[in-house]
């Protein structure tokens, strides 16, 4: 009997020692990307004038000099408005950066700060207005995933108040009659706007008048002046009803082929002013 | 070379004349080989992704009177086959004659007695056209296993294993006391098994068993008896993946389900389950011809699986979701050829990528909690998370028989089974990866209806609830099953004829109840569904005539009516109460006949059968990564048909030789084209379609197999070799491929008439396995010690060529090639499939000492 209750109590004492084991640590020290990336020896305006002839073209180039930039992320693909791409800036530009995946935002959202080695990226022209990424059937596309990860270094982590994000552009009427289309895009703010088709009931992106590219083009109106309002069928709020009256409105101010658009990133940029 | 021949064959047949009584032994041995190797055999290794059905073998293994249902079940469980090819829902297991058959699913979990294998072992098999004393049997046939306490040999046993299959060790222990003087019996088993890592990378196994019984008989004529018994499992499963990944990695066994978290190995889906049962068995013999068995039992289960989640537009974190293969990385169809110089690149950079470490083609953890980090430096909230989908449930149960032999004749047996159900099923949260919270709404309703929708509430009554760990969210409900049946069957035995009937009557109900207010379903998703009744019946008939002694032959012909299963009776019970359209009883005729011929040194039996069923109800459900949300598929009006031979003949070489036979050829399938209903998990509306399904094939299983072996015995040694073929297995085909509106939508599908009927319809073809050979071995030695003690030792290996190419399973992925424009999409999902492997070499040493 003392035999078995020894048995017993062997079996009993591995149960409960096993079933103890489910602890999963917090992985302590794992940043993603490439830690080998140097420190940034461009700025994103100069980046952008460097490449100038080839972008206004729509041409592609491969980057074949040791250029490295840094910036915070001012867009990114949360809402699923912006799609497998992201916006940085650095106080002196903002440049798009074309990747192949969607959920970007999960490792780079928007306030975080990373560097970008383009040695070995395209550069080039989507609609004259300049993108990192890659070359697809002779024009820019979007590098993959795994080029993505050897070409950027997060820099600490992300910071909702950052000087930058704070800081966009004050974009009005005369600004934007000044803007030079080749230095787009642009982080902007406009701090009075109205979206034209806003009557209390129109939705955002019906999927019934998306266009080819899964989004509808809207108005939005500053001062006097109109541009292209584009919202993804995709987005989180495409659905929603589109405020009416005067709003404030923060976003990515882009051209494609001469003409502005606008590009909000999730539903918080639009604030209705009373 | 015919020297050694000849002293071979001298051997032989000298061991064959001196140890003639040995005869008897190598079938214990046998019987005793398989019920070790049970637990292996039918253990859930492998889930199906996203409904948790476990994908287990099917066949009766307690029949031993039978050539070839005593050995099928065993012999062929590597290629995971299942007897005639019928769900596991078609073989019934009572335990002291009370149905365990999972109500709502209609299997049984082999893993609630896992581990128990010593205190299992004593079962009554029985054939569908068979007497037996302890119920309707299934189709399929149905076990009946004895846990009274004072059916156990007196006596310590102590069970040693060592495996590399899904666990590696095992213990097991069991002591009875044996019917003692008092009238009391007592006995007692527990065990554990275990692996750190199983032969599938980054499984894990951890199961303790146990089990508790007396039993007290008052007297000459009452016997009441307790059993008590559970397996508490952890374990941890391994993933099919397509061919492109297995390829990447090198390794049929590719297991994409874990990956490395600060360097430690961690599975994604990990089920835990815990099944405590008791049984209180009351034995009253009446008189000599007759006795009444009555037992009373209650299982509550608790059952969790665990999957990754993803939130918002986080991107899939499956290591082999398909945009992060090569293949589908690229521009172009990589079948077709003429990749441009970019899809090249493209290929090589994630060819090296995947093939460049482990850890690449593994789920990146680090990156999750990496994510989820961000998230909440911004003050938001998980974006990765792990849960857990529970199946929980509550059985009780009350069974009695009577049993009567009328004389020498005649005998009957009669009973009555009365069941409740309470499934409860939901979903918590198991892990939040280091985010503090997570809002309970359908990240799929967001895109279609907007963040401020009511629609997208899981939890209507408690919109935007935030959840933390542990919490139940997303859905919550319970499904009661209720079922009465009253049954007998009774036998005549005249000198060269024996007649047997039965007969069964049985009502089931069904109902859901929604403890959540789904925000698709406001209006029916909480509360009662109402009550679904059915009446069930059955009947069954069979002869058997003996001719000469040595001739037997056998027919049997049976009916039924049964009450669809509650899993698949909602068309989305994750989300709303309403019943399948049309749901009713599924319909099973069934017939047989064998001739078996029973000579002195060869015996030999073959039997053909036909099934046909109709009104099945089936349920398919999914991610559906064409719409890229979760789908729920009910068919109605299934019609199926199983048909085949199956052929067992054994030949005594020597007396301590035995040449065994076993064959199988069949066809099981699919005869016409069901009904379907559509739902949508982040849509209010049901549609309806209809599912091109006439044709396809029973998948998960060969439908042919055949086996040669030979068994030998000497001076206590057994010796068994065994070569398998398997071929015809046929993939899983998806429901959702084949539904009228995906077909018409597809331009190289055809045209579906208006009607619904075929008219040039291009249907996907169902994909069959290349067929294999597998060479099986076992070896062992019995040994009788003093004061009655016995050690036995016996070693099985299988798949000893280390055949790695041999499909068990595999499913189509439940997308087409096109995208809803009609255009053709670079990644053909019908050229990746995703499949199983048969494991390769393994085996299984086990030393038993009884003392």
């Amino acid at each position: 009997m003392k035999k078995l209750s020894i048995i017993l109590a062997t079996f009993l004492s591995c149960f409960f020692i096993v079933s103890c084991m489910d602890d999963n640590e917090y992985p302590a020290h794992y940043v993603p990307g490439n830690p080998n990336i140097g420190e940034a020896n461009i700025s994103i305006a100069e980046l952008k004038e460097k490449f100038i002839q080839v972008t206004s073209a729509n041409k592609v180039e491969k980057i074949e000099e040791d250029l490295i930039i840094s910036g915070v992320v001012v867009a990114d693909d949360e809402s699923g408005n912006i799609y497998k791409s992201i916006y940085i800036n650095d106080g002196t530009g903002t440049i798009q950066i074309a990747i192949n995946t969607s959920g970007i935002y999960a490792l780079f959202p928007v306030g975080q700060t990373i560097v970008v080695d383009c040695k070995g990226l395209h550069i080039g022209g989507y609609g004259t207005m300049p993108q990192l990424g890659a070359l697809f059937e002779g024009e820019i596309g979007r590098m993959s995933e795994i080029t993505w990860m050897k070409h950027v270094r997060p820099e600490g982590g992300p910071v909702r108040e950052h000087p930058v994000l704070k800081n966009p552009i004050k974009a009005d009427e005369a600004w934007l009659d000044a803007a030079e289309e080749t230095a787009a895009p642009y982080f902007v703010c406009f701090e009075e706007a109205t979206i034209k088709e806003a009557d209390g009931e129109a939705i955002f992106a019906p999927e019934e008048e998306a266009d080819k590219g899964y989004g509808v083009n809207r108005k939005i109106q500053i001062g006097k002046k109109s541009m292209t309002f584009r919202i993804s069928t995709y987005a989180n709020f495409a659905t929603s009803i589109m405020p009416e009256g005067k709003l404030k409105a923060t976003g990515m101010l882009t051209v494609y082929n001469g003409t502005w658009q606008f590009t909000i990133r999730t539903l918080r940029d639009i604030e209705t002013i009373e | 070379m015919r020297k050694r021949t000849s002293l071979i064959l001298t051997f032989l047949l000298a061991a064959g004349l001196l140890h003639a009584q040995e005869i008897d032994t190598m079938a214990v041995y046998q019987q005793r080989t398989q019920n070790e190797n049970a637990d292996f055999s039918f253990t859930e290794s492998q889930l199906n992704e996203d409904d948790d059905a476990g994908q287990t073998v099917s066949a009766v293994t307690g029949i031993s009177n039978d050539l070839y249902l005593s050995e099928v079940g065993y012999l062929f469980s590597p290629m995971r086959f299942r007897s005639r090819a019928y769900q596991n829902t078609n073989n019934g297991m009572f335990i002291n004659g009370v149905k365990f058959n999972d109500t709502e699913r209609g299997t049984f979990s082999y893993s609630s007695i896992g581990g128990l294998n010593d205190v299992t072992r004593n079962r009554e098999g029985s054939p569908f056209y068979y007497m037996n004393q302890f119920g309707y049997t299934a189709i399929g046939g149905s076990d009946n296993i004895n846990v009274r306490a004072g059916q156990y040999a007196a006596g310590h046993k102590l069970t040693l294993s060592g495996a590399n299959r899904n666990y590696r060790t095992r213990g097991m222990y069991t002591y009875s006391s044996g019917l003692m003087s008092n009238g009391w019996a007592f006995t007692g088993s527990v065990g554990y098994r275990w692996a750190n890592e199983g032969n599938i990378e980054g499984t894990f196994y951890n199961s303790f068993s146990y089990l508790f019984g007396f039993e007290e008989r008052f007297n000459d004529r009452h016997s009441l008896s307790f059993t008590t018994w559970g397996a508490p499992t952890e374990r941890a499963q391994q993933g099919s993946s397509t061919e492109e990944a297995y390829w990447l990695a090198n390794s049929h066994y590719y297991n994409p389900n874990w990956g490395y978290q600060n360097g430690e190995k961690r599975n994604a889906r990990v089920v835990e389950s815990f099944e405590p049962t008791a049984i209180v068995t009351w034995d009253f013999d009446i008189d000599e011809r007759t006795s009444l068995s009555t037992s009373v039992a209650g299982k509550y289960n608790m059952y969790a699986s665990s999957a990754l989640g993803w939130s918002g537009n986080a991107a899939d974190p499956r290591p082999d979701y398909y945009k992060k293969l090569p293949s589908g990385q690229i521009s172009t169809n990589i079948f077709d050829g003429g990749l441009s110089d970019e899809d090249i690149e493209t290929w090589q950079n994630a060819y090296e990528y995947w093939t460049a470490s482990k850890a690449n083609r593994q789920i990146n953890w680090d990156a999750m909690y990496y994510a989820n980090a961000q998230q909440r430096a911004l003050g938001g909230e998980a974006l990765y998370y792990v849960e857990n989908r529970h199946n929980d449930q509550l059985a009780l149960h009350l069974s009695s028989t009577l049993k009567r032999s009328m004389n020498e004749h005649g005998s009957i047996a009669a009973g009555i089974n009365l069941s409740t159900t309470k499934g409860m099923h939901y979903k918590t949260m198991k892990d939040l990866m280091g985010a503090s919270t997570f809002t309970d709404v359908d990240k799929f309703s967001v895109r279609d209806y907007g963040v401020n929708s009511f629609m997208i509430q899981n939890d209507l009554d408690h919109p935007n609830r935030k959840i933390g760990e542990g919490d139940k969210f997303g859905y919550d409900y319970n499904l009661y099953v209720n079922k009465a049946q009253a049954w007998s069957n009774y036998q005549i035995n005249k000198n060269w004829l024996t007649m047997f009937f039965a007969g069964r009557l049985g009502g089931t109900t069904i109902e859901r109840e929604g403890l959540m207010r789904n925000g698709r379903a406001a209006h029916n998703s909480k509360g009662s569904s109402g009550v679904a009744k059915f009446l069930e019946a059955g009947f069954k008939t069979g002869a058997t005539f003996r001719v000469g002694g040595k001739h037997v032959f056998n027919v049997g012909l049976g009916a039924e009516e049964n009450a669809p299963l509650a899993y698949n009776a909602f068309v989305a019970s994750r989300l709303k109460n309403d019943f399948v359209n049309g749901l009713r009883n599924e319909e099973v005729i069934n017939t047989e006949a064998s001739y078996a011929y029973n000579g002195s040194r060869f015996t030999a039996k073959v039997t053909g059968y036909y099934t046909r069923m109709a009104n099945v109800t089936e349920l398919d459900q999914f991610y559906n990564d064409q719409e890229a949300r979760y789908t729920y598929l009910a068919m109605t009006g299934v019609e199926k048909q199983y048909m085949g031979v199956e052929l067992a003949a054994q030949i005594k070489i020597l007396s301590n030789l035995k040449l065994n036979l076993i064959g199988t050829y069949s066809d099981a399938e699919y005869t016409n084209n069901p009904n379907a209903q559509l739902t949508f998990e982040n849509e209010s509306e049901t549609t309806t379609d209809k599912v091109y399904a006439k044709g396809m094939k029973e998948s998960g299983t060969p439908l042919s197999a055949y086996s040669i072996g030979l068994d030998y015995s000497v001076n206590g040694w057994f010796l068994e070799v065994k070569g398998n073929y398997y071929h015809r297995g046929f993939i899983d085909f998806s429901s959702y491929r084949r539904l009228s509106s995906v077909l018409a939508a597809d331009e190289t599908s055809g045209t579906v008439g208006e009607d619904g009927q075929t008219i040039t319809v291009m249907l996907p073809e169902q994909e069959e396995f290349d067929g294999g050979f597998m060479l099986d071995l076992s070896v062992g030695k019995y040994i009788r010690m003093k004061k009655g003690r016995s050690l036995s030792i016996n070693l099985t290996l299988n798949n000893v060529l280390n055949n790695t190419n041999m499909k068990t399973g595999g499913y189509e992925q439940n997308r087409d090639d096109n995208y809803d424009d009609g255009s053709e999409r670079a990644y053909k999902f019908s050229k990746h499939s995703k499949y199983y492997y048969a494991q390769g070499i393994n085996g299984f040493l086990n030393i038993g000492y009884r003392f």
